[in-house]
């Protein structure tokens, strides 16, 4: 039987399909009995997500001006 | 967040293609925080800021070349992280393994035997639109992100924030497949961490 520990280490591999067959089924038996696991790896998934949407620096007014004029100089070029 | 309004990739990009400027500032709005966090994994904070500036130059002259293979934003990420890397001094990269174990013998978060050691409680903020909505926890999040070793915080960036393939990272920072989601997951793991605690103890 996986221990927790190595369940919850396995949980990017087993999110993103890269686990052997053997090692899916005992993490997938080892979630079925085990909370906290469980709940491990649904956080795991909310982390993910979470940085995938985050805005961690947004570009300040006169970057985007910049770029923006950048971006129509060299529309109108071509 | 703005994504859900951005049109179609393919729509998108034709726009972009004919000179739509009001759509370009949108999406710079969109993806240039995604490009910073990249830049700055890679290349560092002194020139995040420059290296994101000549992305999107690049980005600009190339547009009307954009076939569309990868999406959008993946094309952008990678140009910044290719970018990042032409402007990063040459040194050394190689991927110590043995750093990125040396604490797993110690996590106190499980017993000698590998349990749990004191359970693993539900969260009270969950949906990831709750979790972006909370400032502090945010604050905490970003702390921790470029406190994270260099090759976790390039990885996690590129893959997670940037949206990228892993054979495509793989490439850009010259590693394995199997080095990369070691140091990925040890990424996300401890990003977890810095959430779950601050569920529990409201510190970061």
């Amino acid at each position: 039987m996986l221990s927790c520990k190595h369940t919850i280490d396995q949980g990017t591999d087993y999110l993103d399909k890269e686990l052997g067959f053997w090692r899916k089924v005992e993490m997938k038996m080892h979630l079925m009995i085990c909370v906290n696991c469980r709940r491990y790896m649904k956080q795991l998934k909310q982390t993910i997500m979470m940085l995938s949407k985050g805005q961690f620096k947004k570009p300040s007014d006169q970057q985007v001006e910049r770029l923006k004029k950048e971006y129509q100089d060299v529309s109108t070029d071509k | 967040m703005t994504e859900e309004s951005l049109p179609s990739e393919e729509e998108l990009v034709q726009r972009l293609k004919s000179n739509d400027a009001a759509l370009f500032e949108r999406v710079v709005k969109e993806y240039h925080s995604a490009m910073f966090a990249v830049a700055y994994s890679i290349a560092g904070p002194a020139i995040a800021d420059e290296v994101v500036q000549e992305a999107w130059i690049s980005a600009i002259n190339a547009i009307h070349k954009f076939e569309g293979r990868s999406a959008l934003k993946s094309w952008l990420i990678r140009i910044t992280a290719n970018e990042a890397k032409t402007r990063l001094r040459k040194e050394s990269r190689s991927v110590s393994l043995e750093a990125v174990d040396e604490n797993w013998a110690t996590d106190t978060r499980f017993t000698e035997k590998g349990h749990w050691a004191g359970g693993n409680p539900e969260w009270d903020i969950s949906s990831p639109d709750d979790l972006l909505a909370a400032d502090e926890l945010q604050d905490c999040v970003k702390k921790h992100m470029v406190k994270l070793p260099d090759n976790q915080q390039q990885i996690i960036n590129l893959r997670d924030v940037g949206g990228m393939d892993m054979d495509t990272i793989c490439n850009i920072l010259e590693i394995t497949a199997s080095n990369a989601r070691v140091l990925l997951h040890r990424a996300r793991d401890k990003m977890q961490q810095v959430v779950a605690k601050f569920q529990r103890t409201g510190e970061c």
